[in-house]
């Protein structure tokens, strides 16, 4: 097993902001922090799965929260992961049906840690529609843009990732996906409305 | 310029992936502050950029998320009915195990020569019965008064006979006078064996026994009990029981 140091908060913060070592930040934000926020939603009428699924939104929240400049540093990160983590558990008993009494009251009086960010996580059943859209675009179209837009790889890199014969067949092919994008979420006002939370915050 | 300017859609997707040179830029700067269709359509792409990139992230993070969810869990086996009640009959057994040596252990711990001594010593009874030619001598009037220290101050100008040595030995051992109980129940044994009698000898080797096992002679002890065991004849073979000899084989491991 690799072995991955626990990286401080000021290294992982780093890393998110430059979009660099993504996957070595992601483990070791799982390593420090899954067993202690799992263990927390398995004391609060959640299961195992209920943890996991949970923690992996947290930490795409979180990533997404940083990469937006909307986590401001006036916490740690494991308490800021801990009130994501909190309020996303919480959504969810709600959404369910059963939430606790106890617990909402708890999150009234605790939860004070960058709230201004609950907004991002109640978007998650839009933001759920959003990547089930993304997913319906063609395969083709999927990875030019993702390595364009998320992996920020150049027009040259990209050739070199395709079959393509030169730079502006891929440049013409990104641009006809993009715009094929923009179309199916113009298509769904709900959805064009959930990007621009998400975007604007 | 407007939207329906040919080739602005191009132009807006390199301004919005920052391709533009300066000049062209603040061109479309100006028009964005002006044309509401360009703006919304500029809104459209970003959009649609941040649709590519929370696709991309929620990617990343589940791509490791499966790896890390695998190295958190343990693997886990199905196992079949037998194995299961082998496991439950292991269980059993190791539980049976800990209290067995539980008990061992409180009994190792509690267990003392002095205890072991108590538990096996039982004040001897003399016979009354005589065969009407001797004299029933003071020793034996004193021992079986129970009067063991007046007993032992008794003395005459001839050697104690077998029996009074016996009766000495007793007395000694009642009053707690462990090495002479020993000295005078080892010279029963010796004169009997000098005399080739068998007066006393049994009941001798016995309470000799149980006064090493109080001195802490275990050794000397455990080859006396191991003696009285190997004569199907011995009068004492039934008092010297399996527990008795592990107590004090027990007391000589400590």
């Amino acid at each position: 097993m690799e072995v991955i140091k626990n990286l401080p908060d000021s290294e992982l913060l780093g890393n998110i902001r430059s979009g660099s070592k993504m996957d070595e930040t992601i483990r070791a934000i799982y390593r420090a922090h899954f067993e202690s926020l799992s263990w927390y939603i398995q004391n609060n009428n959640g299961s195992r799965q209920d943890a996991e699924d949970v923690f992996q939104e947290v930490v795409v929240n979180f990533i997404d929260l940083v990469q937006k400049d909307k986590f401001r540093g006036e916490s740690s990160v494991r308490t800021f992961l801990f009130s994501l983590n909190r309020f996303t558990w919480l959504n969810e008993l709600k959404r369910r049906g059963r939430a606790m009494a106890r617990e909402e009251k708890y999150e009234k009086g605790q939860d004070r840690v960058e709230l201004d960010t609950s907004h991002f996580i109640a978007e998650r059943e839009g933001k759920a529609e959003v990547l089930k859209l993304v997913g319906e675009l063609g395969e083709t179209c999927k990875k030019i843009l993702l390595l364009f837009y998320y992996e920020n790889l150049s027009m040259k890199e990209i050739l070199e990732a395709t079959d393509y014969e030169n730079e502006q067949v891929v440049r013409n092919k990104k641009y006809k996906c993009l715009k094929q994008l923009e179309q199916m979420i113009n298509e769904k006002p709900f959805l064009r409305q959930t990007l621009k939370n998400l975007l604007h915050g | 310029m407007d939207n329906s300017t040919p080739g602005m859609s191009e132009k807006l997707v390199d301004y919005l992936d920052g391709k533009l040179e300066l000049g062209e830029k603040q061109q479309i700067d100006k028009l964005l502050e002006t044309d509401k269709v360009l703006k919304n359509e500029l809104e459209g792409l970003l959009v649609a950029r941040e649709a590519v990139r929370q696709y991309g992230l929620q990617q990343k993070v589940a791509s490791v998320h499966q790896k890390m969810m695998n190295e958190h869990k343990a693997p886990v086996r199905n196992i079949t009915s037998t194995r299961r009640t082998l496991r439950y009959a292991i269980a059993v057994a190791a539980s049976i195990l800990l209290i067995v040596a539980g008990y061992i252990g409180y009994s190792f711990y509690s267990l003392s020569s002095e205890k072991v001594y108590t538990a096996n010593y039982r004040t001897y009874e003399l016979s009354s019965l005589r065969d009407g030619n001797t004299a029933e001598s003071e020793i034996e009037t004193a021992y079986k008064s129970k009067k063991f220290p007046e007993l032992l101050a008794i003395r005459f100008d001839r050697p104690f006979t077998i029996k009074e040595h016996f009766l000495r030995g007793l007395s000694f051992a009642e009053t707690g006078d462990n090495s002479n109980a020993i000295l005078s129940f080892k010279k029963v044994i010796e004169d009997n064996n000098t005399a080739r009698t068998n007066i006393f000898k049994d009941e001798a080797e016995f309470y000799l026994a149980l006064s090493y096992v109080r001195n802490k002679d275990y050794d000397f002890a455990l080859e006396l009990f191991k003696n009285i065991n190997s004569k199907p004849e011995h009068l004492y073979k039934e008092r010297v029981t399996a527990k008795l000899v592990r107590q004090v084989r027990l007391l000589k491991w400590r």
